[in-house]
């Protein structure tokens, strides 16, 4: 199989449902004095995939950190399923659907790949060390439910050969192969991507394009930062453009192109 | 009893109780990536709890000044050693382990470790400060009646029987889904908590399971000689600890059972035997800590895994359906 063959431009669909999923409104972030987001509104609808792009620095992944609770909201209001994230740990967050990755991969390297899948799935019987204890039966028969989804999610992501090395062994592509299968096994309601391409060769990200297709198809949502437009065009129904820590402009990448702030903040004739 | 049996038997209780207490390390470090550098204050409170708990009423006459005094028999004292120490291991956790930095932790536990240890050595009301107390009666010994050389054997086994349970339990935490969600905040804990995971409470638990352990193993040192005073659990005594478990081999207790049989029991032992020099009777104890400096330092070098390294994680058998794998059988199971 050879999934670059499948990932050449295919027409993009819009957006299928028109609830968004998850709603930025007004949010201003800053460091110290200076405001790296600066009141950023835009809406990820249900069900698509929405690129987030913009020039190094506009605060993409400041948002991203804000979204998932690494940084505590400090003005304006974040929606994820209709609840603000206001005041929730990141964990909270992210027990309620809503998974991130990180712009730099980061794997549990002392760990092998597979363990790296078992962690992820939420509320597991044998996290509670009652169960361990006294109900280890439970903790057995679910410990080989989760060993079955993540080899066979290893296998959908190519790394099935892989499951018994240690993570820190991988490539950097590898990695970002394994980032997204263990996100996955959280069983997310939304995927927030930090530029999950980064750094990976051409056909490693038609294939990870490719997967991201795949997940839309399965009734995931995602937001991705993504820098490589031919990438944006192919699976993004929606773009949000971000510059200078705000929304410069929305919409799908053929009315963003042709958007003439776009043009000289980002694209620059592009 | 000849000389050299009862030191073998001195010997071997005292690995039975380094055991526990780097189990219990193992878990807050070598599992979990807690930097608990006032490891051994647990050690100590559980001490001094299982002994005031034990001993009878202060005395005015006796010389001892200390609180409590419930006279409890066996094994109260003990179990209130290791669940005061737990206590006191959340205490310290809810200030140590709330920020992410774990050079903040560590700066957190020095400071508490010397603090407790001042107040300890300097309070005389509470566990009779430098003079430490004594006269802990021996568990069970009045009750079984037996004369002191018996009584050797007797605890010696009773140890071990408390150390095999403590292993059975330490075992069964470390490989288990909760102990591998330990594992994955101690390799990144902002992954976890984006899965999730809420990775102060899982950090809690292993520091109050770790200062369980390392209170009963403080408990059962008392208990074996009775007395006990601040000179036993020096900030150095975590040094050691630490020492041990790195080069005996940090995530696997295995590992820390090798790690403390050779470096406090055989290495520091060793050292006993040593001439003595005249007028520097320091000189010995700081060449102690200088043998385990540079164990340590050579296993850094050469070994940083430890002798024992952790080990891949075992999971059961899955047959694989996928049409790509359909002829393999998926055997996860890792030597
Ligand atoms: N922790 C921080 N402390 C102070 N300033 C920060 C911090 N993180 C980011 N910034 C600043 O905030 C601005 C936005 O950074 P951010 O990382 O969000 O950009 P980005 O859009 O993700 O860029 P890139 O495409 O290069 O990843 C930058 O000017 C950066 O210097
Ligand atoms: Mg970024």
């Amino acid at each position: 199989m050879s999934p670059s063959a499948e990932a050449q431009p295919q027409p993009v669909a819009p957006a299928t449902t028109t609830a968004p999923i998850l709603r930025v409104e007004h949010v201003t972030h800053a460091f110290g004095g200076v405001n790296a987001i600066n009141d950023c509104s835009f809406e990820v609808q249900t069900g698509s995939i929405t690129a987030l792009i913009g020039p190094n620095g506009a605060g993409k992944s400041t948002m991203v950190n804000v979204i998932s609770g690494f940084y505590p909201l400090q003005q304006g209001q974040i929606l994820f399923d209709g609840q603000s994230v206001r005041g929730l740990a990141a964990h909270s967050i992210a027990q309620r659907g809503l998974i991130r990755t990180f712009q730099i991969s980061r794997d549990y390297g002392a760990m092998t790949v597979l363990e790296n899948l078992m962690v992820p799935p939420k509320h597991q019987v044998g996290e509670n060390l009652f169960n361990v204890f006294f109900r280890p039966w439970l903790v057995a028969r679910e410990e080989k439910e989760l060993v079955r989804k993540a080899l066979d999610m290893l296998n959908t992501f190519g790394l099935y050969e892989k499951r018994e090395d240690y993570a820190r062994s991988l490539s950097g592509g590898q990695k970002r192969l394994l980032e997204m299968a263990r996100a996955l096994m959280a069983d997310p309601k939304m995927l927030l991507l930090d530029e999950p391409m980064a750094g990976v060769n051409p056909a490693l990200a038609d294939r990870l394009a490719q997967h991201i297709m795949d997940l839309r198809g399965k009734g995931l949502t995602v937001l991705m930062i993504e820098h490589n437009l031919g990438i944006v065009d192919q699976i993004a129904q929606d773009v949000v453009v971000m510059a200078n820590g705000t929304t410069l402009a929305r919409g799908t990448m053929v009315e963003i192109r042709s958007h003439p702030e776009v043009i000289s903040a980002y694209l620059g004739g592009a | 009893m000849d000389a050299t049996i009862a030191y073998l038997l001195t010997l071997a209780v005292y690995y039975f109780i380094f055991n526990i207490q780097t189990w219990g390390l193992n878990l807050q470090f070598g599992v979990a990536g807690i930097l608990n550098f006032a490891y051994i204050i647990f050690f100590a409170v559980g001490a001094y709890i299982t002994g005031t708990f034990a001993l009878p009423h202060a005395d005015p006459f006796s010389g001892q000044t200390y609180f409590f005094g419930f006279a409890l028999p066996f094994p109260i004292p003990l179990i209130a050693g290791g669940l005061v120490a737990a206590a006191l291991g959340l205490l310290v956790g809810v200030i140590a382990l709330k920020r992410l930095r774990s050079d903040y932790m560590a700066i957190v536990t020095v400071s508490v470790g010397a603090i407790v240890y001042d107040i300890i050595g300097n309070y005389f009301p509470l566990f009779n400060g430098q003079d430490g107390i004594s006269g802990v009666p021996f568990p069970l010994q009045t009750r079984l009646g037996l004369d002191y050389n018996t009584y050797q054997w007797f605890f010696m086994g009773l140890a071990g029987v408390i150390m095999l349970i403590l292993f059975l339990i330490i075992q069964r935490i470390t490989h288990s889904p909760f102990g591998r969600t330990l594992r994955s905040i101690r390799e990144d804990q902002d992954v976890s908590e984006a899965f999730g995971k809420d990775t102060f409470r899982y950090r809690m638990i292993a520091m109050a399971i770790g200062c369980f352990y390392a209170g009963v193993a403080g408990g059962l040192l008392i208990e074996y000689i009775s007395a006990f005073n601040p000179s036993g659990w020096t900030a150095g005594e975590t040094f050691v600890l630490f020492a041990a478990l790195i080069i005996g081999g940090r995530g696997n207790n295995w590992g820390a059972a090798l790690g403390a049989l050779l470096v406090p029991v055989i290495f520091q032992e060793a050292t006993r035997y040593l001439p003595q020099f005249p007028n520097s009777d320091t000189l010995v104890p700081a060449l102690r800590n200088v043998v385990v400096g540079v164990l340590l330092i050579v296993t850094l070098w050469f070994r940083p895994q430890g002798l024992l390294p952790e080990r891949k994680a075992k999971f059961p058998k899955v047959q694989l359906d996928a049409p790509e794998n359909k002829q393999e059988e998926a055997d996860v199971a890792l030597g």
